[in-house]
């Protein structure tokens, strides 16, 4: 299916999808911090390949967390945020100011993945009835163009134009907390789409 | 029969809502897509119950269910969203919310809510 071919209905459909995932990984961001965070209406961004490392903030450089998404449907999690705000997490959980991130810190950003993409899955999972299973979690610090063009290439998408839902947390009203983007490998949204009844 | 106003941005999920509502005896007299929608469809149709979503653009469902208290005092709501952090439970409690179903849900969760506040 070319992404420009769904439907209004069926756009619908996945972001609520990524409303059910991302409110539930809220959830458990707010536990673990312990602290509200509240997000915007997800997205689902439908981009031509080649504006992924163009597009603004691309050679920004940020810490990334990646998590496979394995199971009925396949796919990849991605869980950005920048330095500071990686920072910021790592002295919110384990009370250690840093001024770089340590392999200490990326152990503490790559759990924070872990247990956020498993919400977000677990949640997705319930919902459509679908089996997913989340990967260990793999933690990157490069530009955001680089980190999401490569979980594209890795999501089996690189063809002209791309899809991702995407989630922006934030804390404290408006600090944005991390960004959030699920890249489904093709097949795997007319399964989705399929168990929930939307043709 | 207990008139329902359902409250959410997607349309799929008011189809999902409405559906099951619709199966078990529930009228719904109105659907709205926003906060500000769903202040106005209040105050036009007066349902026995809403079903409120949170995160929805233009005004977010905590917004919608302070303005509908003011209007109505009385009025009865469920919160019905993926936004089930213990924070957002009570802001949403504290507006006047009388539940709190969390996405995904059930269908006998929502069934047992309504029956709950309709009664």
């Amino acid at each position: 299916m070319a992404y420009e071919d769904l439907s209004a209905i069926q756009l619908d459909a996945l972001q609520e999808v990524g409303n059910i995932g991302s409110g539930n990984a809220a959830t458990a961001l707010s536990k673990l911090l312990k602290m509200k965070v509240d997000m915007k209406v997800p997205s689902i961004n439908i981009v031509p390949f080649d504006d992924i490392f163009t597009n603004l903030g691309g050679d920004e450089v940020v810490v990334g967390v990646i998590v496979r998404v394995l199971g009925d449907i396949q796919g990849n999690i991605l869980f950005v945020f920048e330095k500071e705000e990686a920072l910021y997490i790592i002295e919110a959980l384990t009370g250690k100011k840093e001024e770089y991130v340590t392999e200490a810190g990326y152990s503490v950003i790559a759990e924070v993945g872990n247990i956020v993409a498993s919400s977000y899955l677990d949640a997705i999972s319930n919902f459509t009835g679908i089996n997913v299973v989340p990967s260990v979690p793999a933690v990157t610090y490069d530009m955001l163009g680089a980190i999401l063009s490569n979980t594209f290439i890795e999501s089996d998408q690189f063809d002209d134009s791309v899809l991702d839902v995407e989630t922006v947390f934030f804390h404290d009203k408006t600090r944005v907390c991390g960004h959030f983007y699920y890249i489904p490998k093709p097949g795997s949204l007319d399964m989705i789409l399929n168990r929930l009844g939307v043709k | 029969m207990t008139r329902v106003l359902i409250v959410d941005d997607a349309a799929f999920m008011r189809m999902m809502i409405k559906d099951i509502l619709e199966k078990n005896g529930y009228d719904v007299v109105a659907e709205a897509n926003n906060g500000i929608k769903a202040v106005e469809m209040y105050k036009r149709e007066r349902p026995d119950v809403v079903t409120m979503d949170i995160t929805m653009p233009d005004m977010d469902g905590i917004e919608a269910v302070k303005a509908i208290k003011e209007f109505d005092p009385s009025a009865k709501i469920i919160m019905c969203s993926a936004m089930g952090q213990q924070a957002m439970v009570m802001d949403a409690i504290r507006a006047g919310a009388k539940d709190f179903v969390v996405k995904p849900f059930q269908p006998d969760r929502v069934l047992e809510a309504l029956s709950k506040l309709s009664s």
